[in-house]
């Protein structure tokens, strides 16, 4: 009975059966790839010079910083959470390198300072959801307003820009000549995410939060906790953006990366991460980033000024969301 | 042979909102002495004035945000409406120099009512979560005022003394903007009290499973509260410009913050059901009042972002605080 | 009381669940100025009948009929509308409202010319309230800040203050109820049959039965067995009826109990929630907990499992004090609780099979901490295998299988966990008779195996067949421990409802 029963269960999913389980689990992804396909056909015909490598590589890095903490933001949204202070730790942590710099530090110093300081913002933020009770939304609207409120105290009106030439290789340098370092961290991170979130256990419990904290709970799992290291890892991946984006611009501003969690909320939900928690993928996430970092440098070369590229990213945020309400037409009432 | 249990008997007097209300009071109270020992010159009456404005602009605003969170949801786009709206109104004043500035104040209400109904559509029929709508359109709206004021200005001469005269005019003695601060306020705090509809706003943020089973239309109710807010909104952009006489691209940049703020200091609950415009309207003046404090202090403006945030955090886990304590 | 002609009246009523037959061929009559109670075990029916009734659920076959009409339609609109009102102990209320509004807001009164009448609607629930002796509630007090046996009264009033309500339907009114607050329900009870309304109610209380009752219908296994007036009744011929004529054991279970203590529990108490709860368990030995609705078992014992905090005494595992701190200190001693609500609680229903199998074990199946999904469908597969359950692939969603099933998928968690102390609550709930069968063989396997399990059950059959020992609790106190030998229905029966001797 039992060898009948195993096998009997494995020939149940037969390989055709399993290709469109595949297909359905990642129906999504699926036309996110289509999406990024129809838009590099449009780029083709629009801007075609915009399709060689090089140059790709080369505008890749006005995106770099967005997708990076995109990676943390899936898990975050997974989770039933969400973080709109990203852009302000950006700044508090660029403001902590400035000091460190300014107070001799060296470098690598000034970047573990700036890690440290990173985490600890997005600690603050998981503390205060989980220990307080208090939703993620109303405590990252505050630590939105201090984190970036502290950097404004501490800099002023002033930019900070006594950056070394070796400190700005790490935002615009390349590496074998080829690459650009900020690509390259993006895609390690990725793919280190990507193998947190789906292999392994921790990943397991960030998706069993999401769909049922109660029973994730219940089976013993510290929940608390869990959310907590989530939000830390977020203010951690947000310092090492911050890092690069610092050293890519060589300043540091009151007012830089403002407005980022827009970005990056759009790429996690247009990746597939759902609000209502316990879905989402990192490729979704990944493919997102591409195609909303293809698209701001495709219009800018349409000359299409920033401001409109704010109302394309609000208008594609609020349209993912739309949409599968015209694919899951029972969707119960959520007001909040 | 019971089992000890919570009386609840003699609670009124102990209740969330009753206790909040107290405690912004004794704030006020505590900072007013605090500031007015350090600089008795203080309460001088460009000061008052100052305070008074910025309170009844902030008052206005946080009263739309009051109306929006006692449904359950929250409106990031605020600041955003009010750059429409004023930037819109500033320009028909510029254009045409002799149009009466209460047209120009109409199509400031008017284009804010069309951007709060589409919030309003996106969270009552779209079903997104208002978070998400409203950061989307915070986004959408700061760029149509981008398009409309072609990153430009407008400012004090172009524009018609009329228009100064919308905010800054007074009727006896007391300023417009100050006269329609009173006015939102004693609207609003009537129809939250006195109006049925305005009950079911408490009851849809207070239990929406319960409110739907009693056949409370609550989708029809957030949208027209948002288009409301929307209407409150653009009310407060018009004065705003016309208060400064001034308009940029960028006008209320990052005010949002200040009006959710201001309506949390006063008690709003985040979850829904729980706040007043008494609060709000306090909550506006306490936020006004330190803000004044500390520009006569000579403390850095650049404060202001930072003890906002405070704020907020402080003020949410008070209501944390309070809530778990009911708790049995 | 009247000889009038009944205000509600169901005439053969019949309802089958899947595998169970709910309720046979019921009559039941309420008449206006009369308080009916209505009696059965765990089991027999009462609370699908008073659903029926209140029309939230149809009956397969029957009529209902109100003032001697048949009625056409049946639902929980049409219901109210005829006076019909379930009493529900908070859930209809919105909780930052004040009284006097939530019993007004849909009403016409509540405004005039548009405006809220607020000195009109707190001067018609102060009258309504006193008129019910319940002054001492603040028509102005929010709903959140009332305690549990005043948000009761609350919906009470609301049944009065709309559509006048003719008959109420309540169930297990006085559950949660401190005995003051028992009496003061009963002269509100007392005061609305005197003017003419019908209420109908179930509890498991006899005394409070005796004391209000005019009629009493007694159900079981979905029959009806008796009605008539209460004088006809005592409470002794009253539990006879409920349990059926075997009162003696049935069928008693071989003891796996090895004497050695595993889990020791010394007075431990949360404030106005249970208080001096001991007792101890053994290896192998199954310690079931009896107790009616409000008795606070399910509170102890998860709080044996880490959830909701144990502010006095101590909890001894092997003989070492441990603090629950949490659900993952309770894994660590090998403590497992398979929850009374098996969707929200026990198992995640959008993710499938293996994925909710290993969660409380996700260490010890992947010590690499990565997932290695052909290894985790082989073991999942190997213990629903164990378990002998009926599934179609193990990536089906945990949400595809009968309710029988999902249980046995909860019992798999802690079975790959390898708990050696296993916390039922209500583990048959809602599950059909064969599948109990089933559950109750595992648990008995399980106890052999030398587990330690406690039961918490509000079937007396199955707390008489499977417990080795059985502690009977009631508001919160432990009052009574029974060996499985001295233990009969009515005596248990009799503890859990507090009646004297």
């Amino acid at each position: 009975m039992s060898i009948a029963r195993k096998t009997g269960a494995r020939n149940r999913e037969s390989a055709h059966g399993r290709w469109r389980a595949w297909q359905h689990a990642h129906s999504w992804e699926l036309i996110l790839m289509g999406i990024l396909v129809l838009e590099l056909v449009l780029l083709r015909i629009f801007t075609p010079q915009l399709l060689s490598p090089s140059v790709l590589l080369g505008i890749s890095i006005n995106f770099m910083e967005a997708g990076i903490i995109t990676l943390p933001m899936v898990l975050v949204i997974i989770s039933k959470n969400i973080d709109v202070s990203v852009g302000s730790i950006i700044a508090l942590v660029s403001v902590v390198i400035a000091l460190c710099i300014q107070a001799g530090l060296k470098e690598w110093q000034a970047i573990v300072c700036a890690l440290v300081a990173g985490s600890a913002a997005g600690f603050m933020n998981g503390v205060l959801t989980t220990k307080m009770r208090i939703p993620s939304l109303v405590v990252t609207l505050g630590t939105y307003s201090l984190y970036r409120g502290i950097a404004y105290v501490i800099l002023g009106d002033q930019t900070y820009h006594e950056y070394s030439e070796s400190f700005i290789t790490i935002g615009r340098g390349n590496l074998f000549s080829v690459v650009p370092v900020p690509l390259v961290v993006f895609a390690v991170l990725a793919i280190v995410f990507a193998f947190v979130l789906h292999k392994t256990t921790f990943g397991r419990k960030v998706y069993a939060i999401g769909n049922n904290q109660k029973a994730t709970l219940y089976s013993g799992i510290r929940v608390d906790w869990i959310v907590t290291v989530l939000f830390t890892i977020m203010g951690l991946m947000t310092a090492v953006a911050s890092v690069i984006l610092t050293s890519r611009n060589a300043s540091t501003r009151g007012n830089m990366a403002l407005g980022m969690e827009l970005d990056v909320i759009t790429a996690a939900v247009l990746g597939g991460a759902i609000i209502s928690g316990g879905r989402g993928t990192i490729a979704g996430g990944v493919i997102a980033v591409v195609v909303i970092g293809l698209l701001r440098n495709g219009l800018y070369a349409q000359s299409v000024s920033p401001e409109i590229m704010k109302i394309v990213t609000g208008s594609l945020l609020i349209l993912s969301l739309l949409m599968p309400r015209f694919f899951d037409s029972g969707r119960k009432l959520s007001l909040k | 042979m019971q089992v000890a249990r919570g009386n609840g008997l003699e609670s009124r007097r102990l209740e969330i909102s009753s206790i909040r209300l107290m405690s912004t009071i004794l704030f006020i109270l505590v900072l007013m002495v605090v500031v007015v020992i350090r600089n008795i010159h203080f309460l001088d009456s460009n000061n008052i004035r100052a305070i008074l404005m910025d309170t009844a602009i902030l008052g206005i605003a946080a009263i739309a945000q009051l109306v929006v969170m006692l449904t359950g949801n929250i409106d990031v786009s605020s600041s955003s409406i009010m750059a429409v709206s004023g930037f819109s109104a500033a320009l028909l004043m510029k254009s045409v120099h002799t149009v009466n500035p209460l047209a120009a104040l109409l199509l400031g209400i008017v284009l804010g009512i069309m951007m709060g109904a589409l919030n309003g559509a996106l969270v009552a029929y779209g079903r997104v979560p208002s978070i998400i709508v409203t950061l989307g359109t915070l986004s959408i709206y700061r760029g149509i005022n981008f398009i409309i004021s072609g990153g430009g200005w407008v400012v004090s001469r172009d524009l018609p003394d009329s228009f100064r005269t919308l905010a800054n005019g007074s009727l006896l003695t007391i300023p417009h903007l100050l006269l329609a601060f009173i006015i939102v306020a004693l609207v609003a705090f009537f129809s939250l009290k006195y109006l049925r509809p305005g009950r079911y706003l408490y009851a849809i943020g207070s239990h929406l499973e319960n409110a739907h089973i009693m056949g409370i239309n609550s989708y029809r109710i957030v949208f027209i509260v948002f288009a409301i807010a929307g209407l409150l909104f653009g009310l407060c952009g018009v004065l705003w410009v016309s208060r400064f006489n001034f308009a940029q691209s960028n006008t209320a940049s990052g005010y949002e913050l200040t009006v959710i703020a201001a309506s949390v200091i006063g008690g709003t609950g985040v979850n829904g059901g729980r706040g007043s415009v008494e609060g709000v309207v306090l909550g506006a003046f306490l936020l006004s009042f330190l803000i004044n404090a500390m520009n006569v202090a000579n403390i850095s403006p650049f404060w202001k972002m930072a003890i906002q945030g405070l704020v907020i955090l402080l003020a949410v886990i008070f209501d944390s605080y309070l809530v778990s304590r009911k708790r049995r | 009381m009247g000889e009038h002609n009944p205000v509600l009246q169901v005439v053969d009523i019949w309802k089958s669940f899947p595998g169970v037959q709910a309720l046979q061929s019921i009559d039941l009559s309420v008449f206006p100025g009369e308080i009916h109670a209505l009696l059965g075990e765990n089991g027999s029916g009462k609370s699908t009948l008073m659903k029926i009734m209140a029309g939230v659920y149809r009956p397969d076959r029957g009529v209902v009929f109100v003032d001697g009409s048949a009625m056409q339609t049946w639902t929980p609109a049409v219901s109210q509308q005829h006076g019909i009102s379930p009493i529900y102990q908070e859930l209809s209320l919105f909780p930052d409202l004040s009284v006097s509004e939530n019993l007004f807001l849909r009403q016409g009164q509540f405004i005039k010319k548009g405006i809220v009448r607020w000195k009109y609607i707190e001067q018609q629930t102060r009258v309504l309230l006193d008129y019910l002796k319940s002054g001492s509630i603040d028509p102005r007090a929010k709903v959140e800040s009332l305690s549990v046996a005043q948000r009761q009264i609350v919906e009470i009033v609301k049944a009065l203050a709309g559509t006048r309500a003719r008959v109420l339907l309540m169930d297990e009114p006085t559950s949660a109820l401190s005995l003051e607050e028992v009496d003061n329900l009963i002269s509100v009870m007392r005061q609305l049959r005197q003017d003419g309304v019908g209420i109908i109610f179930i509890s498991h209380k006899l005394e409070e039965v005796m004391r209000i009752a005019d009629r009493i219908t007694v159900l079981r296994d979905g029959q009806h067995i008796e009605s008539g007036p209460a004088s006809d009744f005592t409470e002794d011929s009253l539990i006879r009826l409920m349990i059926g004529r075997d009162i003696t054991h049935v069928g008693l279970r071989e003891s796996h109990a090895t004497g050695e203590k595993i889990l020791e529990v010394r007075n431990i108490g949360r404030r106005g929630i249970f208080r001096e709860i001991s007792f101890s368990l053994e290896r192998g030995e199954i310690l079931g907990f009896f107790g009616l609705v409000g008795s606070r078992r399910t509170d102890v014992v998860e709080s044996l499992f880490g959830i909701g905090p144990v502010e006095t005494g101590t909890i001894l595992v092997d003989g070492t004090p441990v603090r629950m701190t949490g659900t993952h200190r309770a894994l660590a001693c090998g403590i497992g609780l398979i929850p009374e609500d098996r969707g929200t609680e026990g198992l995640i229903l959008s993710m499938n099979l293996a994925e909710n199998i290993t969660l409380p074990d996700l260490e010890r199946t992947f010590p690499s901490r990565m997932i290695n999904r052909r290894q985790e469908a082989v073991i999942a597969e190997n213990i629903c295998e164990e378990l002998d359950v009926k599934f179609g692939s193990i990536r089906d969603l945990v949400d595809s299988l009968s309710g029988g099933n999902k249980q046995k998928i909860v019992l798999a968690k802690w079975l790959l966990r390898k708990a050696r102390i296993l916390i039922f609550d209500e583990p048959t709930k809602g599950i059909d008779v064969g599948a109990k069968e089933i559950i109750h063989h595992l648990m008995d396997d399980l106890s052999r195996k030398g587990v330690g399990i406690i039961m918490v059950s509000s079937e007396l059959p199955e707390i008489l067949k499977m417990s080795d020992r059985i502690c009977v609790m009631a508001k919160g106190r432990i009052v009574g421990q029974f060996d499985a030998a001295d233990a009969t229905q009515e005596r248990i029966m009799r503890c859990a409802s507090e009646i004297a001797g």
